[in-house]
């Protein structure tokens, strides 16, 4: 087993990422922790773009992470507006509470 | 410009319509003179045309060009030859005393100004029909006059008996227009032009055969049904609903009588064939008899002079159909004169009377009213045919046309004698004896409005035969008078007096009772069996389809399976974000494995 680090283990760590956040968004109930999944998601991806930008010695896919990043704080900032807006009408932060737009 | 100044006859009573229906329905003191100051310069227009121009020459007015496209032409203008000038005074002196008249007639009604404005709108369609230069102007004319008509007769609306009676005519008449405008139609395809000045000359192109022979029947066709001839006779009588004012105007002396006018205007078509000329001879000869049998058993004072209407009227037609248009002519004038003189006699009898109209009811109005009574039995006198009064020398004229027909005269000479009959009852029943109810003892006659027109008429029913009508009418048949005509119509006449004397001198109550003649010979009733219930079944028919197949299967089964879909795909929608995402993100899956496996490829 060579100790060499190569862009395959970056993407598989990534993919690892992605799958735990996607898990958390789907199946956690408290919305403070969909949104950290959510941030976790944008991260897989930030990782992705970073390694395959190092490897293939580009820069472009590094300065788009700084976009992503920069949206994600945007994001971040908002939904817990949001959420704390919700929270005070509801009086919880549970998903399947949130349940007013049904038929 | 003052060559169009004849238009002005024409379009004056128009503007008088449009005017009170626009600004004045609030003023009827307004809109009756307008209305009437309309026709009154439509009169004297008239008047001024009828001795201008020569007795027997056609004054020219330009025309207005209106339609014009692949071989038809048809300009707006007006036909000024001596028949139109005569027709168009008569039409507006009469329309003329019938706004005076009802200027007193209609006193007390709160809508007077719709009256009026009703009568100028049929006043400028009477004279359009009267001075239009082709068919198609003509037809455009009929059908106003048939408006005017379904607005007259429904004028108190409120009474659903006016109601019906306006449908009926105005649904009658449809079918008669509709043969008359298969018959314009045929004229312009056989003759290739519906100008009724050019019309003589083109008919010796004429194809014959049984193509003119439809175009004839088609024309008539319009007549059967304007001048309620049979079988379309049927709604003349339902039309006495109507303010008497217009039963005297419109359904007694000018509007009924367009249908003859119409005839007289395409004779030299319906000349082409003898089985259409003969067929007019033989409805009018049929229709002069079977009114004037009817009229002898009923007791409402309109619809008896409605009956007689239709059997004078019947004697114009037989005229035409015999080819005689200027007899024709001249008993549509006198006719106009004693018939209108009726009406208006029958109205102030209506009106003195306080609405009641059997005559059952009245009694002793001869003491009452002696100024009506006076003119009605003028009017009895003229209608009846008796010298030297008007109508004696218009029917003579049609008897003497006859002279040839043994048939027609016998059938038609019978007609006058029960005309006789039925109009010397109506006179005993109603002014002789003693009054048979409460209306009938406090009758009253009307004020100067109702008995100057009245007394005019009187005149001219008195003494129309020595006006120059004849003059205007080009040459009548002169000489051709058999003398077994004029005697035998005379002596049927007068004899039909006699047992009306006899049997209503002093009766109270019908002392006869034909029970074919008080049901009209049953042609109402035939109707309703045959026509109107086919007619009832295919509506059921339709609407049952449009209930079933259209609203209930296409409309509502559309909505049905839209409203289902919506039911079924609402479920989807359960609030929850994360099934939301879940959707999502399946969708994203399924999106992506679909573009990997084609991209493989």
């Amino acid at each position: 087993m060579g100790g060499e680090i190569t862009l395959g283990h970056y993407l598989v760590l990534s993919g690892a990422l992605f799958l735990i956040g996607l898990a958390g968004v789907l199946l956690r109930r408290s919305l403070l922790v969909v949104m950290m999944s959510l941030e976790l998601l944008l991260n897989a991806a930030n990782l992705a773009l970073v390694a395959v930008g190092r490897f293939q010695g580009i820069p472009d896919p590094q300065v788009a992470v700084f976009f992503v990043i920069t949206v994600a704080a945007a994001e971040a900032a908002l939904g817990l507006a949001i959420l704390v807006a919700i929270f005070r009408i509801k009086k919880t932060t549970a998903a399947d509470q949130m349940a007013s737009l049904r038929f | 410009m003052i060559a169009y100044s004849p238009y002005l006859i024409l379009l004056l009573p128009l503007f008088a319509a449009v005017v009170i229906r626009l600004f004045l329905h609030p003023f009827p003191r307004f809109a009756i003179s307008v209305s009437t100051l309309a026709c009154l310069g439509s009169f004297i227009g008239s008047l001024l045309l009828l001795f201008s121009g020569g007795l027997g020459g056609t004054i020219a007015i330009p025309a207005i060009p209106w339609i014009e496209f692949a071989g038809l032409k048809a300009d707006f203008g007006l036909l000024m030859d001596p028949l139109a000038r005569l027709m168009a005074t008569l039409v507006s002196g009469i329309a003329l005393l019938v706004h005076i008249y009802s200027i007193g007639y209609l006193k007390e009604d709160p809508h007077r100004s719709r009256f009026f404005a009703e009568l100028s709108l049929f006043v400028f369609s009477m004279m359009g029909i009267v001075l239009a230069d082709n068919l198609v102007t003509m037809f455009l004319f009929w059908e106003l006059v048939g408006l005017s008509s379904y607005l007259l007769i429904g004028f108190w609306f409120d009474r659903p008996a006016a109601g019906a009676a306006a449908n009926k005519a105005f649904l009658v008449n449809r079918i008669g227009d509709f043969g008359f405008i298969l018959g314009i139609l045929g004229v312009w395809s056989l003759f290739g032009t519906i100008s009724l000045v050019d019309l003589p000359s083109s008919l010796a192109a004429s194809p014959g055969g049984w193509a003119v022979t439809a175009v004839g029947l088609g024309l008539f066709c319009g007549c059967l049904g304007k001048s309620a001839q049979f079988p379309l006779h049927v709604w003349l009588p339902d039309s006495m609903e109507g303010p008497t004012p217009v039963s005297s105007l419109l359904h007694a002396a000018t509007m009924v009588v367009a249908g003859v006018y119409m005839l007289i205007r395409v004779l030299p078509i319906l000349e082409l064939s003898t089985v259409t000329m003969t067929t007019i001879a033989w409805v009018g000869g049929a229709m002069t008899l079977l009114p004037a049998l009817i009229a002898c058993q009923q007791n409402d004072i309109k619809r008896i002079l409605a009956y007689s209407t239709l059997s004078e009227i019947a004697y114009m037609v037989m005229a035409v159909g015999l080819g005689v248009t200027g007899p024709a002519m001249y008993h549509l004038t006198m006719h106009a004169f004693f018939k209108c003189l009726l009406f208006l006699a029958a109205g102030s009898v209506i009106h003195g009377c306080h609405e009641v109209q059997d005559i059952w009811k009245m009694g002793g109005l001869g003491k009452r009213m002696p100024f009506t009574a006076i003119v009605t039995g003028i009017g009895t006198l003229a209608l009846c045919g008796i010298p030297p009064l008007s109508g004696f020398w218009s029917k003579d004229e049609i008897f003497a046309a006859t002279a040839h027909h043994p048939a027609l005269a016998l059938v038609s000479m019978v007609a006058g004698f029960f005309t006789s009959f039925f109009m010397l009852r109506l006179i005993l029943v109603a002014f002789g004896g003693s009054p048979r109810s409460e209306a009938a003892r406090h009758a009253h006659e009307g004020s100067a409005s109702l008995i100057f027109p009245m007394l005019i008429l009187a005149i001219l029913s008195v003494a129309g035969g020595f006006l120059p009508v004849n003059s205007f009418l080009g040459a009548s048949p002169e000489g051709t008078h058999a003398s077994w005509t004029l005697w035998v119509s005379l002596v049927l006449a007068l004899a039909g007096f006699v047992p009306a004397f006899f049997i209503y001198r002093a009766a109270t109550r019908d002392p006869l009772s034909i029970p074919i003649l008080q049901g009209k010979f049953y042609v109402d009733e035939f109707y309703n069996r045959v026509l109107v219930a086919n007619q009832d079944g295919l509506g059921k028919l339709a609407d049952a389809f449009e209930g079933w197949v259209v609203r209930g299967f296409l409309v509502r089964g559309s909505g049905v399976v839209a409203r289902a879909a919506g039911q079924g795909l609402r479920l989807v929608q359960c609030g929850q974000v994360q099934v939301y995402a879940t959707i999502f993100i399946l969708g994203a899956l399924s999106l992506l494995w679909w573009i990997l496996k084609s991209g493989v490829r």
